[in-house]
């Protein structure tokens, strides 16, 4: 029954934070980039600790959602949110390097991920759009991850199962 | 014998992986060439695109009804927190501004009394009034790319393409996507809007031109115009899209350009109200997709089409 439920969280977390970001929260113009990139925290949150537990597919998913939900071109956050998920992929070695060195990790992950949004939006726009906004984001998705982390670590049933699980010799 | 422990489960043999943690699949390759070929598409403006979002549109707007539900007292908050910090500046503007409508009031009413009996004189046709609909902003788009909201009306509440949109502080918008239950209104500062508008007492006309910033910049002014910062910009009524005299801004100069800065508040939309304002010119931007889909439906759910036919029956309905 864990094993259940500890795989459907993060699905329906990610949901949750997909729909949640397409709503009027009524941001100022300048801090529009802060809200989709919320879906990847929970991507490289989920990835990093548990791999398998959202899969590449939900990602791209998940930015589809975005894309359709903001009116925006669709492929955009999705391709983003690949991206994301393939740093996540990428960055598993540091998985375990405690609270200070998943930030970290997460702060270079997003970093990568900023700017490849940014060489996409020049790319499709054919132009050099400003990079201060996007930056701006990371700086606030960057700065809200230990909290963010800490609520989805409240989540994480299957760290719980995990912590439980007592190895022995010969078991 | 090695063993591993990844996750919950434990991994007895060495080179053996927890289920769907293979790196980067295959699959992961192919969303990304996906991604790529919906931008593409997306930058040619592919109409099966288009048709898609609608449905997805009419799909999800349900839940992001529910979704509202957590967002009321979060947004009642966040209000209450901004009002509270801006109150003192208000409340002087409000005096100042109370002081000033008393001074024109007695005015004011004497060219009622005069227009009134000019009109009387002349037999001026009376504008009709405007049938209104407050609908619910539901999601609002982020990004440099679009500027628009999604609201929860469509065809079955009579809102069709074309439709201007406004709110308490004035024009925001038009509706450019209608679907069954949902619609998508392109706001003034979207980089595709294009506003008839007249300025100040001198009723310049001019277009605004919406650039993806916060205040629309105005085009095709007169050379020999004469415009005074903090002119009231409204909608002139050419082209028949909008009606005539909706506020809209006031004139700024920014960047050596002249720009509009809206009276209304684009970033915290939460109602708006469709002004069901049917002209002929509407018919030339419409595609006759909107009212075919739904047809006569529309109109016996007490839209404005209520009461006559339909605009597009004929042959063509299936």
């Amino acid at each position: 029954m864990l094993r259940i439920v500890s795989m459907i969280v993060p699905l329906l977390l990610l949901a949750v934070v997909t729909i949640a970001v397409t709503l009027p929260w009524g941001l100022p113009d300048n801090a529009r980039y802060i809200l989709p990139m919320l879906p990847l925290a929970v991507i490289h949150y989920w990835t990093l600790r548990h791999p398998g537990s959202i899969a590449d597919w939900m990602a791209f998913a998940s930015g589809l959602t975005v894309d359709l939900l903001t009116n925006g071109p669709l492929g955009f956050w999705a391709l983003v949110y690949l991206l994301g998920f393939a740093t996540a992929v990428v960055a598993r070695p540091w998985a375990d390097t405690g609270a200070l060195g998943r930030w970290v990790v997460f702060a270079f992950s997003m970093i990568v991920v900023t700017i490849a949004a940014w060489f996409v939006l020049s790319v499709y726009t054919l132009s050099w759009p400003n990079i201060l906004p996007l930056l701006k984001a990371w700086c606030a998705v960057t700065l809200g991850y230990p909290v963010f982390a800490g609520v989805m670590r409240v989540l994480d049933i299957s760290r719980a199962v995990g912590q439980n699980t007592r190895l022995e010799r010969g078991a | 014998m090695t063993i591993l422990k990844e996750d919950t489960l434990i991994l007895t043999r060495r080179g053996m992986r927890a289920p769907g943690s293979q790196g980067i699949r295959i699959l992961w390759i192919g969303l990304v060439f996906l991604s790529l070929a919906l931008l593409v598409l997306s930058r040619l403006d592919h109409s099966a695109l288009r048709t898609a979002r609608g449905e997805v549109f009419d799909f999800l707007s349900p839940v992001l009804e529910l979704a509202h539900v957590p967002l009321a007292p979060v947004r009642w908050v966040s209000h209450q927190v901004s009002e509270y910090f801006t109150l003192t500046d208000e409340l002087d503007q409000l005096r100042r501004d109370n002081q000033r409508l008393r001074e024109s009031e007695w005015r004011v009413k004497e060219l009622e009394r005069k227009l009134s009996d000019l009109s009387a004189l002349s037999r001026v046709v009376q504008d009709r009034p405007e049938k209104t609909l407050t609908s619910r902003v539901l999601a609002n788009s982020t990004g440099v790319f679009v500027r628009s909201v999604m609201i929860n009306s469509g065809l079955q509440q009579g809102v069709d393409n074309g439709y201007p949109a406004v709110n308490s502080g004035g024009v925001i918008g038009r509706v450019v996507d209608s679907g069954a239950a949902a619609a998508r209104v392109l706001l003034i500062t979207d980089y595709n809007s294009r506003i008839p508008v007249r300025i100040g007492q001198s009723q310049v006309r001019a277009l605004m031109v919406g650039d993806n910033s916060d205040m629309p910049r105005l085009a095709y002014i007169a050379n020999d115009a004469r415009l005074n910062k903090g002119d009231e910009v409204v909608t002139s009524g050419v082209g028949g899209l909008f009606p005539r005299g909706l506020r809209i801004g006031t004139l700024v100069q920014k960047d050596g350009q002249l720009r509009v800065a809206p009276h209304a508040n684009l970033d915290r939309l939460e109602y708006v109200r469709v002004l069901f304002h049917e002209s002929p010119s509407l018919e030339l931007t419409r595609d006759g997709k909107s009212k075919r889909r739904l047809g006569p439906q529309a109109a016996v759910n007490g839209g404005p089409g209520a009461g006559r036919p339909p605009a597009y029956a004929g042959p063509e309905l299936r």
